[in-house]
């Protein structure tokens, strides 16, 4: 964070005019102390809440917690503002272990030292009991390569089991306005006429489910998170899931990076223009079936897409329009998978990872 | 690449699949094609954008009933194409018709002082000599960007405030007058003085358009060139003007006139093959495909798409042709004020929202602890009125080192005003 510093001492603060700058921030360069970075950070985030009206008096929300930075400095704002302006929140740390060795093991040894710090109770759902299968598992069979996409439709299934056997049905999660931005160029990139008018929701209800998901870090930029993170010395893991392949970051991620460099408030701008997108009447829209289309997995692995009616999954139990859930359905070829392996003694994963992403596409969710 | 591949292309000696009889000279779209086939095949793009009742030859028609189209040619690649092509639609019509045409062609030169490589006037007289245009009713007009003058009680201060609302001041400016490129120069940001000067570009010609009595607007634009306009605005917080900015059609905010983009089904690799196979490379020095990459620092926001897309490799015709399709899918604003800087409709308050997401007040330990969560957020002062503003002109002056700028009163050009500055290039 280097170029985030301010070089020379005493130039005072541009907002109190009264303290040291000891920071250009990252969303518009102005120099400003650590006292008024903590105060505006988070302030915003608090106005964010207020005029999306995220939160109910009384409720009980999960955060999902994976230890890393984002999420860590999600539920220490959270905490701050429930305190400070009186939401009446109970705030609980809901964490997945995807069964992942030298990741997950790490990180959530992160979010139980959170769970001291912020005193909030922590519930952790794991893949091997929630479906047999650790993430460590599927890759051995299924290999690398499709990863992300496995870990993203049962991530999306552990948090709502995690958060409806606690009783919660509002789980909050750390995406920011990076991913935001990232979201609306991708759509525009593919083409994604389905999610383009959503890009940018900081609410994601379904009439079937009975857990709804936000972001009240949707304005917020992830290198002001990491420089809240730093100045706060918030305990977080950094280390990346080394399953992340490389070609995942998407090179909407590079553009974006690069336009930052050139004017930092393009993050913003993208949003504001993410809002504003919007699709002309057509009269014969396909929209049934232009939302019903492949597994969105981002980078942390949450899926964006959700099911349209409220019929079952027939193994799970799980809300699925098929007969079987997303879940189940990958699973299943992996059982079936894993009885190829032992017989034939090869490996057929690694040729079929990109076979099970087009298999998911095709199945209307 | 396209040089070698048409190199290529003659080397291997396939033969062209449309006439089955000539040499393919290049590629396109996984097809060979020979020169001839290749041009035919782009201009019918270009004639299926024109087929409509308009453009076609009327036996019987009073003069005041024909059409008059005005094609803006900016002296780069596309438009020079779009010129070449709808020259040659109505010397069509003219053998066909007996020396009718379908409509009259006013091609319109923005004189901008960081233009091509030649001067208007020459750029005409080369393309005269390489393509006859002097049975045909085609005129060349041009406007050059400063000769017009905005004297001192047609400017106005626009100041911005730390709650992103907009002042309107009396000018300040020394002289008596300012250009439009000293209006421009005022900002320091490459991107904002792109975003202004694309703005003032879109409203000269759409004047020139209407003091020169025509009722269409041809734009050359290709296809990668609106790709990277739907990115370009989406990007500065422009996201609300795709749809006008893409669609052909009437202009919502200039009521009346309706514009085309016929070159907006061809690559901008295609536009460069068909400069080659025309041989009109004399008249735009088209970019070698080892051009040196731009600096990230001192690249605009447009450049950086340009170069994104370039970057795409293979799938660079998918993807140009995806973005384009759903930015034509896109709605603009109908109804709502004129930004007093660019001109575009504003529906909401941008700076409210602004205000909402960027918080501009100091720490101090009261307001934290007593304040209730709707009182901590600045409310507009209702008893001062502020001018409607856009989103993306308070991020451009914002951005500013200086918080406030000359500009002119008026945010489109009036067409009796325009008329004494465009000069005919009739000699
Ligand atoms: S990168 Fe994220 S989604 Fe992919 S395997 Fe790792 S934890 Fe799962
Ligand atoms: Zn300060
Ligand atoms: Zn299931
Ligand atoms: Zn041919
Ligand atoms: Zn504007």
């Amino acid at each position: 964070m280097s170029t985030a510093r301010v070089p020379r001492a005493k130039i005072l603060c541009e907002l109190c005019h009264d303290r040291k700058a000891i920071m250009k921030r990252p969303k518009n360069l102005q120099k400003i102390c650590k006292e008024c970075f903590y105060h505006v950070f988070e302030t915003e985030i608090h106005n964010t809440i207020i005029d999306a009206n995220l939160f109910q008096r009384g409720e009980k929300v999960a955060i999902g917690a994976s230890g890393g930075k984002d999420s860590t400095v999600l539920a220490s704002v959270l905490k701050t503002l429930n305190e400070r302006y009186d939401y009446g929140l109970e705030l609980v740390l809901l964490s997945i272990d995807e069964g992942i060795v030298g990741y997950r093991d790490d990180s959530l040894a992160t979010v139980k030292r959170n769970q001291k710090q912020y005193d909030m109770h922590l519930e952790i759902v794991s893949y091997k009991d929630l479906f047999k299968w650790s993430m460590d598992e599927i890759v051995a069979c299924a290999g690398v390569r499709s990863s992300c996409t496995y870990c993203g439709v049962m991530r999306r299934q552990a948090l709502d089991r995690g958060a409806t056997k606690l009783g919660i049905s509002h789980v909050v999660t750390g995406h920011n306005a990076d991913d935001m931005a990232e979201t609306v160029l991708m759509n525009l990139l593919r083409g994604d006429t389905g999610r383009l008018e959503k890009s940018v929701n900081i609410l994601t209800e379904s009439s079937g489910s009975p857990v709804k998901r936000s972001k009240p870090f949707k304005y917020t930029y992830q290198k002001e998170i990491v420089l809240y993170a730093h100045y706060k010395k918030l305990d977080y893991f950094s280390t990346e899931c080394t399953y992340a392949p490389e070609a995942f970051r998407g090179t909407a991620r590079v553009l974006l990076k690069n336009l930052e460099a050139v004017r930092p408030s393009c993050i913003i701008d993208i949003i504001r223009s993410g809002e504003q997108l919007k699709l002309r009447p057509k009269k014969q829209r396909m929209r049934v079936s232009a939302v019903a289309q492949e597994v969105e997995v981002k980078r942390d692995g949450s899926v964006s897409l959700k099911p349209e009616s409220s019929n079952t999954c027939e193994r799970c139990g799980y809300l699925s329009n098929n007969r079987i859930c997303q879940a189940c359905f990958l699973l299943e070829g992996l059982e079936k998978n894993r009885a190829k392996v032992l017989i034939e003694g090869g490996n057929t994963a690694i040729a079929g990872a990109a076979k099970i992403t087009r298999e998911l596409e095709a199945l209307s969710f | 690449m396209t040089n070698k591949q048409a190199r290529n292309m003659s080397e291997i000696g396939q033969t062209c699949r449309r006439c089955k009889n000539e040499e393919a000279v290049l590629i396109s779209r996984k097809e060979p094609f020979c020169g001839a086939c290749f041009v035919h095949f782009i201009r019918g793009k270009q004639r299926k954008s024109m087929m409509s009742d308009d453009f076609k030859v009327k036996y019987g028609a009073k003069e005041k009933e024909i059409t008059k189209v005005l094609l803006s040619l900016s002296c780069g690649s596309s438009s020079l194409v779009l010129l070449d092509s709808v020259v040659s639609m109505l010397k069509e019509q003219a053998i066909q018709h007996r020396s009718r045409q379908g409509f009259e062609l006013v091609v319109a030169i923005i004189d901008t002082p960081s233009q091509q490589t030649l001067k208007p006037k020459e750029f005409i007289q080369k393309f005269k000599e390489s393509v006859e245009t002097s049975n045909l009713s085609v005129k060349f007009k041009i406007f050059e960007m400063n000769s017009m003058n905005i004297s001192k009680d047609e400017i106005q201060t626009l100041k911005i405030d730390t709650a992103f609302q907009l002042d309107v001041l009396p000018s300040e400016i020394e002289g008596d007058s300012m250009t439009l490129t000293e209006l421009l120069d005022q900002f320091s940001s490459k991107s904002t003085k792109q975003d202004f000067a694309s703005a003032i570009t879109r409203k000269l010609c759409f004047g020139m358009a209407k003091s020169l009595d025509c009722g269409f607007v041809l734009l050359g634009h290709s296809m990668t060139r609106l790709a990277v306009e739907v990115l370009s605005l989406t990007v500065r917080g422009r996201g609300s003007e795709i749809g006008d900015a893409l669609h052909d059609g009437e202009v919502s905010s200039e009521s009346g006139l309706r514009v085309i983009y016929p070159l907006r089904d061809v690559l901008l690799s295609e536009i460069e093959q068909y400069i080659r196979v025309q041989n009109l490379t004399h008249l735009v020095p088209l970019e070698s495909p080892e051009y040196p990459k731009r600096l990230l620092r001192n690249s605009s926001i447009d450049e950086m798409i340009w170069d994104y897309f370039k970057d795409v490799g293979t799938n660079y015709a998918e993807v140009v042709s995806t973005v384009v399709k759903i930015g034509d899918k896109l709605t603009s604003v109908e109804v709502g004020n004129p930004c007093k800087i660019c001109g575009e409709l504003v529906a909401d308050d941008p700076s409210h929202w602004l205000r909402k997401i960027t918080v501009n007040e100091p720490f101090c330990d009261e307001t934290v602890s007593v304040q209730s969560p709707d009182s901590s957020r600045s409310k507009p002062s209702s008893d001062e009125v502020h001018q409607t503003i856009c989103y993306a002109c308070i991020v451009n002056m914002v951005i500013e080192p200086a918080d406030q700028a000359q500009w002119p009163r008026k945010t489109s050009f009036e067409s009796d005003v325009l008329e004494e500055y465009i000069i005919d290039d009739d000699d």
